[in-house]
């Protein structure tokens, strides 16, 4: 009986194939799935979406606040026209004014409170009770940067601390390298694809929450002329959301390709930034303390050992709230230089098993 | 008997800690500290009769209950979870006592590493500070004119701004700090499994925001009793326009440490019971 | 030794065993069942590391869930790889030794002679990380008779050994069972077990199919077998032969090149092969009772000895096959 033998070399495939450009898209989405997979991911995301709710408010208070305060203004013009003299003191900083009793403004001031200092919210009041129309664009600039910064801020360190650690770590670990680099996808499909599901449940708690926030802003708005002098706040939040997104996803992807221990990713990603912001705030507050300097006048390079206070400082400038264009610009090339940093180590260790 | 399992344990856990990594891990957290000192120090260096740390005992103790509960996050959180992301759990499972054993030593080598790494730091800290000129008088406007009560309050700054004093008031906090967060995050890690570190760190949030809050429960934090005992120890208090009860209580140094003992060993026996009425072969299958 | 009463185990709404009943005395035992069939489960439970859901376990007259001083008597050699890569040998089995309870000295003399019987001596105090796949399954073995218990539990010791690494283990394992010791072997390899002499316990789907020694299992495969050629060919005749209407058996005799020539010429064979070392026969026959018969024919003629022959490891499926239709009563 004769032996059969079989062809087992490679059969081409005569289907039609998908685009090379985009096969990272299929490690990305199913990558996403298996997080999404995770009940804590789940709440953590449900729960992020919460502040979402008190800006949204907030949001609706000021433009309340606007509308009633264009009715007020024609009032007072024509109790000025009448020789009224008191009606042209509409606000000052003691609180004790004829804005507060405005429908929308204390709210606005609460809630103002509730997201940043004292400090900081006084220049904003300061300016949005004299001129609220003028003032819509830093106000809401600002509203939605602290929303980033703090209650974003926070959940994204633990969404990131959750989901990056295991994502390369856990391929060194069963050496799933040799299954990807079989199929003809390239080292930077296979970052790609990694830092899209990252990527993704990050942007879906910060990019997303801000530009609907943008878009229920202009829906509550008097007119849709807002929009003429809004225009270029949602590009400035996505470029500010990319701008932390980028480092903070690019960070402890590296971080897990440097180990096959997740649990060594996921210390070294929380120690990165609580010995960072806990440094660089003590030596901030300590610097003020001696050197009587306004907060703002703090702008030293070592902001650096802070990725959280470097990423902010950078973020508040794409949104316009800082002007420091050159130390800025130190900032980002810092920030940039730490990007590349990573994707050249990530490259490298991936593709260690490969060299081997 | 089972302090020599619990002995193995540890001798054993001890060699497996002495990696490159793991080792790397404790510098950077011995070196952090130090490190923030000499960079505050040449942050504030605007002249030279300002060069000072103010108040080094609150500056170091943060700095080193940092550095305590992130060695303790890192060695204390993953006890069991490292044995059961490794598949090296069901070898200790099925020793006599094992789980309990292995569970004892693990915690014994994070407070021992926690402790000695939080040591070195804060004696290279000391050492750093003895280095800055510290004169709690500035702190006052240079034309101001002290009140008795600021007098006085000046003269315990400088007495529990010494190096010295600041050394050996914060260690034991450190001791004991480590003891009872190591148990607190053992007891966590094993609830929540591989995602102990991020309960952990939550935990430590709620937990530093309650121990400042001027109420009941403040008595449940370890942060405010280690508060309690490095500043009683440096016989610290704070300005006199600032009631006293809202920094410290009115209790001993004892009281603070039998309270830390006592959240210890209540930490660590509900993390035995966990230990004993839980299937941990089922968690690592699923 | 082993007391098993309608015992259950669910893993929330999956039944890992199901409903198990036998009483084992001391002695071998293969436990036998393809992958996920619950002999993990199993083997879990009589450790103590799982509780039954529903029913009653007795491990040496105790219950074995949170009796640790009854893990004195027991060694496990779990399927699971030793993951320290950067401790030795001696390290890890000496810390093993002494979480059983005896003091640095003994522990150390234990370990010792653990791992010289394994035939580790040499690289015992090599990193574990260095080691090869046979050299980390004699480890765990170690680990496991350190301690000499009263019953060794493996887990699918075979796996990942290589043929002189099997050859070697199932050496290890019948010195063991010479000390009056009592051995629980799971595995899905019909033969690795067989070569212990060990009486099978045959699992699938979390379930006790069947329990009896080697013959009286091989018996019920046979029979199963020529009942199905039968029906086979009583239904649809020979022209409808899929794969699984081939049954291979294996064939060792003092001339394998003869009776394979001999077997061609007068009979319809699917499939037949010889081992590299040409040692073994295997052949693929659709009519299994036909082909026995001309066997035994040209054995007698040609004066060639039969060393052994049995279903090749393929058949193991067909067995369970066989033995769950036996359950559901279709045979």
């Amino acid at each position: 009986m004769p032996v059969p033998v079989n062809d087992l070399g490679y059969r081409s495939w005569n289907g039609k194939l998908g685009s090379a450009s985009l096969r990272w898209l299929t490690i990305a989405a199913v990558g996403i799935r298996i997080v999404f997979k995770s009940q804590w991911i789940k709440r953590i995301m449900f729960v992020a979406w919460f502040p979402t709710l008190l800006v949204g408010g907030l949001f609706f208070f000021y433009e309340q606040y606007v509308e009633n305060r264009d009715r007020f203004d024609k009032v007072a013009d024509s109790q000025t026209d009448e020789g009224d003299p008191a009606a042209s003191t509409r606000w000052s900083p003691d609180g004790d004014s004829v804005t507060d009793g405005i429908e929308g403004y204390s709210q606005v001031v609460t809630i103002l409170q509730f997201f940043a200092p004292p400090g900081e919210v006084n220049h904003l009041v300061d300016a949005f009770s004299k001129e609220p129309d003028a003032a819509r664009g830093e106000v809401w600039s600002f509203i939605l940067l602290q929303m980033l910064r703090r209650t974003q801020g926070f959940a994204v360190l633990l969404l990131i601390g959750l989901i990056a650690p295991p994502l390369i770590s856990r391929d060194i670990r069963s050496r799933a390298f040799l299954f990807y680099f079989s199929k003809p996808i390239t080292r930077l499909d296979y970052l790609l694809g990694k830092f899209s599901v990252v990527g993704f449940y990050v942007g879906f708690v910060t990019i997303l929450p801000a530009l609907a926030l943008y878009l229920f802003g202009v829906l509550l708005s008097p007119s849709l002329s807002v929009v003429l002098t809004t225009w270029d706040l949602p590009f400035r939040v996505i470029t500010a959301c990319l701008v932390a997104i980028v480092p903070s996803c690019l960070l402890p992807l590296m971080i897990s390709s440097l180990t096959s221990e997740s649990r060594f990713a996921g210390f070294a990603w929380f120690m990165i930034w609580i010995l960072g912001y806990v440094g660089y705030q003590m030596v901030y507050r300590i610097a003020l303390f001696q050197s009587e300097m306004q907060p703002g006048e703090f702008e030293t390079i070592w902001r650096v050992v802070s990725l959280y206070d470097c990423l902010s400082y950078l973020q508040s400038w794409v949104m316009g709230l800082e002007n420091n264009h050159g130390y800025a610009l130190t900032l980002l090339t810092f920030v940039a230089g730490l990007s590349v940093f990573c994707v050249l180590v990530i490259q490298r260790r991936i593709s260690a098993p490969l060299r081997a | 008997m089972l302090y020599q399992k619990i002995m193995a344990t540890f001798a054993f856990e001890f060699s497996r800690s002495l990696t490159t990594s793991r080792i790397a891990t404790s510098l950077v957290l011995a070196l952090f500290a130090p490190v923030m000192l000499s960079l505050i120090g040449m942050t504030i260096n605007i002249d030279n009769t300002r060069q000072q740390i103010p108040f080094p005992l609150i500056v170091l103790g943060i700095f080193h209950l940092l550095a305590i509960f992130l060695a303790v996050l890192l060695w204390a959180t993953p006890v069991v979870f490292s044995e059961l992301e490794a598949k090296t759990w069901t070898y200790l499972a099925i020793r006599p006592h094992g789980k309990l054993s292995s569970t004892l030593g693990k915690y014994l080598n994070a407070v021992f590493w926690a402790t000695s790494t939080a040591s070195v730091s804060l004696t290279l800290s000391c050492l750093i500070i003895s280095r800055f000129r510290w004169d709690p008088r500035q702190l006052q406007p240079p034309n101001a004119t002290s009140s008795p009560a600021m007098q006085e309050w000046m003269e315990i700054l400088t007495h529990s701004s010494q190096p010295v004093i600041v050394w050996y008031s914060i260690l034991p906090a450190l001791l004991l700090g480590a003891l009872a967060l190591s148990s607190i995050f053992i007891h966590i890690g094993l609830i929540t499994h591989k995602r102990g570190m991020v309960f952990a760190l939550i935990y430590a949030v709620i937990e530093t925001i309650f121990a400042f809050l001027p109420a009941v429960v403040r008595n449940f934090t370890v942060g405010y009793h280690l508060r309690n005992i490095a500043m009683k120890t440096a016989r610290f208090s704070p300005p006199p326009d600032i009631d006293e009860q809202v920094l410290l209580s009115e209790n001993s140094i004892l009281f603070h440490i039998l309270v830390l003992l006592v959240i210890t060993l209540v930490h660590l026996g509900a993390a035995i019971y966990w230990l004993h009425s839980r299937e941990y072969i089922t968690a690592e299958e699923s | 030794m082993i007391e098993f009463n309608s015992v259950t185990k669910f893993y929330g709404l999956v039944n890992g065993v199901n409903d198990v009943s036998m009483s084992l005395s001391p002695g071998a035992y293969g436990l036998l069942g393809p992958n996920g069939s619950g002999k993990t489960t199993l083997i879990n439970l009589i450790t103590g590391q799982l509780r039954p859901t529903i029913g009653r376990l007795r491990i040496f007259g105790e219950d074995p869930w949170g009796k640790e001083q009854m893990l004195r008597r027991i060694g496990l050699c779990p399927a699971v790889d030793v993951l320290y890569s950067n401790v030795s040998a001696f390290e890890w089995v000496n810390y093993q030794t002494r979480l059983i309870g005896f003091d640095w000295s003994e522990a150390r003399e234990r370990t010792h002679n653990a791992l010289s019987t394994v035939g580790m001596t040499d690289a015992m105090h090599r990193k574990i990380g260095g080691y090869s796949l046979g050299m980390r399954q004699r480890t765990k073995l170690a680990q496991a008779i350190a301690h000499e218990p009263e019953l060794l539990i493996l887990d699918e010791p075979f796996n990942g050994l290589d043929p002189i690494g099997r050859q070697e283990m199932t050496e290890l394992l019948r010195n063991y069972l010479g000390k009056n010791r009592s051995i629980f072997l799971a595995s899905h390899v019909l033969h690795e077990v067989e070569e212990i002499k060990p009486a099978l316990l045959l699992l699938s789907r979390g379930r006790l199919l069947a329990e009896g020694p080697p013959e009286e299992i091989r018996e019920i495969l046979a029979s199963q077998q020529t009942h199905h050629e039968n029906l086979r060919f009583g239904e649809t005749g020979p022209v409808n032969r899929g794969k699984k209407n081939v049954a291979d058996i294996l064939i060792r005799s003092s001339d394998n090149y003869l009776l394979a020539q001999r077997l061609l010429a007068i009979t319809r064979l699917q499939r037949i092969q010889m081992s590299p070392d040409e040692t073994e026969l295997t052949i693929g026959t659709t009519d299994l009772p036909l082909v026995c018969e001309q066997i035994t024919r040209i054995c007698a003629s040609e004066s060639i000895q039969v060393f052994e022959l049995r279903p090749a490891d393929g058949s193991l499926d067909e067995l369970f096959s066989s033995l769950m239709k036996i359950h559901r009563g279709e045979s």
